[in-house]
């Protein structure tokens, strides 16, 4: 094999088959500027105390604080390099090894069998230099994800196609495309930039964006006061419309509201743009992204259940997602986590692709619901004792009017939700497989192989005890499984058939 | 792939963990709970006679006192119920735990997702002569269970039990593998 400047012989000296890789030079770059930002993002408190106690110190000025801030910078930059410079990989015949670290090199060995994904990405400015981004994710507490800022596209692809297929082939040499197993490919779906901008719309990317902006609502605020403190600085509208007062105040949110909404389609639009999802054998692969291309394959068996989810504005627009679950032990939320393989923009008909994820004998399913009893215990314990409270404020002699009202309107509202999760919280054993389904305004179904249980939890409160009710929970692979306020023996029987399902599966130590 | 197999098991052939016969904890649980609830709330009680706290809250200090050692028969009536209800039970192919007062919880694990078995104690079980046994399983600290309140030998007995039952596991599943080449390996 010719080497190139990107190979390098063992440090043994002896010439291995496996040889370690390093990161591109081009990598470097895209180091230095997320770890500049990371360390922007963690530490941005303690820099805007640095700044305002430099402006306190009366002989010290802004040259000191550049000085510190270079110095910084300095660091960051040194410290990249540093992690650059170190980071080996290299592919054995069963693993995947990588030494980092910037002090202490760390040694990582991801066995191919644990792997539960891989991505691979190619932000625009790679493209040029044919670089990509390549991320492996394994179940398991310690270092779950390994990420290579930058290797060659041809190196990743066949890295990819080693660990997946597990059939060991000849590593490619510079610039050629490896040759990929000639097995069919069938696109599952493709969704259009309108159903990407409809996801966008019904997604909760929407309160993501309202919380990173309220920062800068105060910056806002201020520039708008200053601007109102002259009548003659607005423009004829506003001022016009300013005289509608209260309408004028609602108009402007819903407003603001709208160009969020807008904002969020645009920005789904951007990251999903083409998605498609393909199914290779037993490889499930989506590709999607207009200025960062990404790829993720993840093997069928690998995926331990889905998440069908309809957000409130999602019912209101017809728009389903699809989650396909994997084994975590983190205790984020999977769906919080940017790597997760999501099937945006589904219409209802389309749902029936969950059979090619996952092996379901029907898509839907009749579920039970919980006792009403969960109901009428928030009902009692939470709302009756506000209502009383509200009646013992309206008595007094002074009563505060706001109090009331907010009372008077909160109130409904929280029965309202309560009823609603009610509702909507239900549950099948069907086939080994176990649907749960719950939500207030939106809705999301879990469904998976009940086989998979790892623990399973029956607990009764006092309450519930009376009333010969019970709550299971489950622990999965992928989190937990809560179904509360069933009927005793409905909950005895599953915890039974749960754990029987367990333990006669073939798959153990999962 | 493995076989699909799909026999309807009705409900009351479904071994029922109901129907285990718990073992309940050490004797020595219940004094230990005793012990460790009336020192905690003897030592809030201390504290509630210190001045400065009670002009902090604003009760006054017999009161805090007062509330501190009510608090504190209450919490010892209820160590008292939970020593008498915590028990485990081990069944062919699982753990079963049970614990909790107010809230009673039966927790169950099933061998096949035990990955690993460790005893341990703090001081003051040392002194009482308890263990806890720890089951670790795949999962992460979510479907983790300690089992608390055992003796020291019967701790020993489980977790030797427990990580024979493992092993076999794993053998067994190896010489299934081996037969069924095309069936899902372990990781």
């Amino acid at each position: 094999m010719p080497p190139t400047e990107e190979n390098r012989p063992e440090e043994k000296g002896t010439a291995a088959e496996a040889q370690w890789h390093r990161l591109a030079p081009l990598a470097l770059a895209t180091l230095i500027v997320s770890r500049t930002v990371s360390f922007i993002q963690q530490n941005l408190y303690a820099l805007a105390g640095l700044g305002a106690g430099f402006a306190f110190v009366e002989a010290l000025g802004p040259r000191e604080l550049v000085m510190v801030l270079l110095g910084l910078l300095l660091l960051v930059v040194g410290s990249a390099v540093i992690y650059h410079r170190r980071f080996r990989f290299r592919l054995e015949e069963d693993a995947l090894l990588v030494r980092r670290g910037l002090f202490e090199k760390k040694e990582l060995r991801l066995r191919f069998a644990r792997v539960q994904n891989i991505q691979i990405g190619q932000p625009f400015y790679f493209r040029p230099f044919g670089l990509v981004r390549f991320s492996l994710e394994t179940p398991g507490a310690s270092e779950k994800e390994v990420e290579l800022p930058g290797i060659r596209r041809e190196l990743a692809v066949w890295m990819r196609q080693q660990i997946i297929s597990q059939t060991p082939s000849a590593e490619p040499a510079e610039n050629l495309e490896p040759a990929l197993c000639l097995s069919e490919e069938s696109t599952l779906f493709s969704a259009s930039a309108g159903r990407l901008f409809l996801h966008g719309l019904a997604s909760n990317q929407i309160w993501f964006l309202t919380a990173a902006a309220a920062p800068l609502l105060p910056a806002i605020n201020n520039q708008l006061a200053q601007q109102f403190e002259d009548p003659e600085n607005l423009p004829w509208q506003l001022s016009r419309l300013l005289e509608f007062g209260w309408i004028a105040a609602v108009l402007i949110l819903l407003a603001v509201l709208l160009s969020l909404l807008l904002l969020s389609g645009v920005i789904t639009v951007i990251r999903f743009f083409g998605y498609r999802l393909m199914r290779r054998g037993d490889q499930m692969i989506a590709t999607a992204g207009l200025l960062d291309k990404r790829e993720q394959t993840l093997k069928k068996e690998k995926i331990t259940g889905l998440l069908i989810r309809q957000s409130a504005l999602g019912r209101l627009l017809g728009c389903w997602s699809l989650v396909a679950r994997q084994a975590s032990s983190s205790a984020q939320r999977p769906e919080s986590r940017s790597d997760h393989f999501l099937v945006p923009g589904l219409r209802h008909h389309e749902l029936t692709l969950t059979s090619e994820m996952l092996d379901l004998p029907e898509h839907t399913v009749e579920l039970q619901g919980i006792s009403k009893q969960f109901q009428k215990m928030y009902w009692l314990r939470l709302l009756l004792p506000l209502l009383l409270g509200w009646f013992a404020i309206l008595r007094l002699p002074e009563r505060d009017a706001g109090l009331l009202i907010g009372l008077a309107v909160v109130l409904p509202v929280l029965a309202l939700a309560v009823h609603l999760r009610w509702r909507h919280w239900g549950w099948a054993m069907q086939a080994e497989l176990l649907w749960v389904r719950q939500g207030m305004l939106g809705l999301s179904m879990e469904v998976f192989p009940v086989r998979l249980v790892q623990q399973v939890r029956i607990s009764q409160s006092l309450y519930q005890r009376r009333h010969g009710l019970a709550s299971v929970r489950l622990t999965v692979p992928q989190g937990i499984i809560q179904i509360p306020f069933l009927p005793l023996d409905s909950a005895t029987e599953l915890a039974n058939r749960a754990v029987y399902s367990a333990e006669s599966s073939l798959i153990h130590r999962v | 792939m493995q076989k699909f197999s799909n026999i309807p098991v009705a409900p009351a052939q479904l071994p029922d963990y109901r129907e285990a016969s718990v073992n309940p904890v050490a004797p020595a649980f219940l004094p230990y709970r005793l012990l460790t609830t009336a020192a905690f709330w003897m030592f809030l009680a201390g504290l509630s006679t210190l001045p400065g706290l009670s002009a902090l809250i604003g009760f006054g200090p017999r009161w805090l006192t007062i509330l501190a050692l009510c608090a504190g028969l209450w919490f010892m009536m209820i160590a008292w119920l939970d020593a008498r209800h915590r028990g485990w039970a081990l069944r062919e192919h699982d753990l079963i735990y049970r614990y909790g007062v107010l809230w009673r919880t039966v927790a169950i694990v099933p061998f096949a997702r035990i990955q690993h078995v460790e005893t341990s104690n703090g001081p003051l079980e040392r002194v009482f002569g308890l263990m806890r046994l720890k089951c670790f399983t795949a999962g992460g600290a979510a479907s983790d269970l300690s089992v608390r309140g055992l003796d020291a030998a019967s701790a020993q007995k489980v977790r030797q039990y427990l990580l024979e039952q493992i092993r076999d596991d794993v053998v067994s599943n190896e010489d299934r593998a081996r037969e069924e080449p095309a069936a899902n390996a372990p990781d």
